[in-house]
């Protein structure tokens, strides 16, 4: 007997979550090369059939240097199907760092689709400290209280503060922040650096060249007249779709 | 709940009553109310486990409201 077609939706899906998954734990284990580490996806059957990915171990991705755990990456990611009902597309995510055995983060990077109609930008990053001249600055334009509820926190600080990075095509994925990471903390490789940073690359890659396809959906005119100067033949279609103009005006 | 398990994922998929027991079971584990966990998640009190297990109800209450 065939499987209903809400069956097979929702398999295909869940399956897509799962390949998903898969992609981001080879990421995290080609840098922490421990096998414990991976993503889990949890797909909901009933009404709508979204996912979210978390990682496992539940208290984070330990980084360590020298042997010792220093810092801890949270990951979560919510996935819903894309406009077409097609393939499945992040609708938010969250990568933040902690150092170990804190509460606070260092930094979040985040993406959430639904700020996109709001004045934050839809992906971001926050830093969490304190800069003193920078709370000056912010007080005297006229902001007086915290936006966030950090411990201690009264007034405006540079937690508040979201800067944009890319929009919602080209905000950095998780290989990039993977690879500052190694970089900046100089973080222990379970194999030689460059097989490492192979890896994130080749993870960058696939990234991108899915970024760049939705892209292209936004401004295929764009895209067309890219090809045309070097020097492809492109032939439009008789209904050319028109540029995205609100994706291309987002922050 | 059909549960399946890979060197690299964890694939599990749930109907809206194993979502909601499933969050009883994590807010037990928190040992703690739904609202003090969220409250102080806000204000960055968390410990490592406590993040997690408030990231994974988040995470569950954002399927069910989707629905």
């Amino acid at each position: 007997m065939a499987a209903s077609p809400r069956l097979a939706s929702v398999d295909a899906f869940a399956a897509e979550a799962q390949h998903f998954a898969e992609g981001l734990s080879r990421t995290v284990q080609a840098v922490t090369g421990d096998g414990a580490v991976r993503f889990a996806a949890d797909v909901s059957t009933d009404g709508r059939v979204d996912a979210h990915l978390r990682q496992e171990p539940r208290e984070g991705i330990p980084l360590n240097h020298k042997g010792t755990t220093i810092l801890r990456l949270s990951v979560s990611l919510k996935l819903v199907h894309d406009h077409a009902e097609e393939h499945l597309k992040v609708f938010d995510s969250r990568f933040h760092v902690f150092p170990e055995g804190g509460k606070t983060p260092v930094f979040r990077y985040e993406y959430e689709q639904s700020k996109e109609d709001r004045a934050d930008p839809a992906a971001h990053v926050q830093f969490h400290g304190r800069h003193p001249d920078l709370e000056t600055a912010m007080v005297g334009a006229g902001m007086q209280r915290s936006r966030s509820t950090g411990r201690g926190l009264v007034g405006p600080n540079v937690t508040d503060l979201h800067f944009p990075v890319g929009g919602s095509r080209f905000r950095p994925c998780l290989e990039d922040v993977l690879e500052m990471l190694i970089h900046e903390f100089d973080l222990d490789l379970p194999s030689p650096r460059q097989s490492v940073f192979d890896a994130l690359a080749d993870g960058r890659v696939d990234w991108r060249t899915k970024q760049l396809r939705t892209a292209i959906r936004d401004d295929p005119g764009t895209a067309a007249d890219q090809l045309r100067t070097m020097g492809f033949k492109v032939s439009e279609p008789e209904d050319v779709p028109a540029a995205r103009m609100d994706q291309l005006r987002r922050l | 709940m059909t549960i399946t398990t890979t060197n690299q994922s964890v694939l599990r998929t749930l109907n809206d009553s194993e979502i909601r027991r499933e969050i009883a079971s994590l807010l037990t584990l928190a040992a703690m109310s739904r609202e003090e966990l969220g409250s102080r998640g806000e204000n960055f009190d968390l410990d490592a486990a406590e993040r997690g297990l408030l990231a994974e109800i988040e995470g569950l209450e954002w399927l069910l409201a989707r629905g």
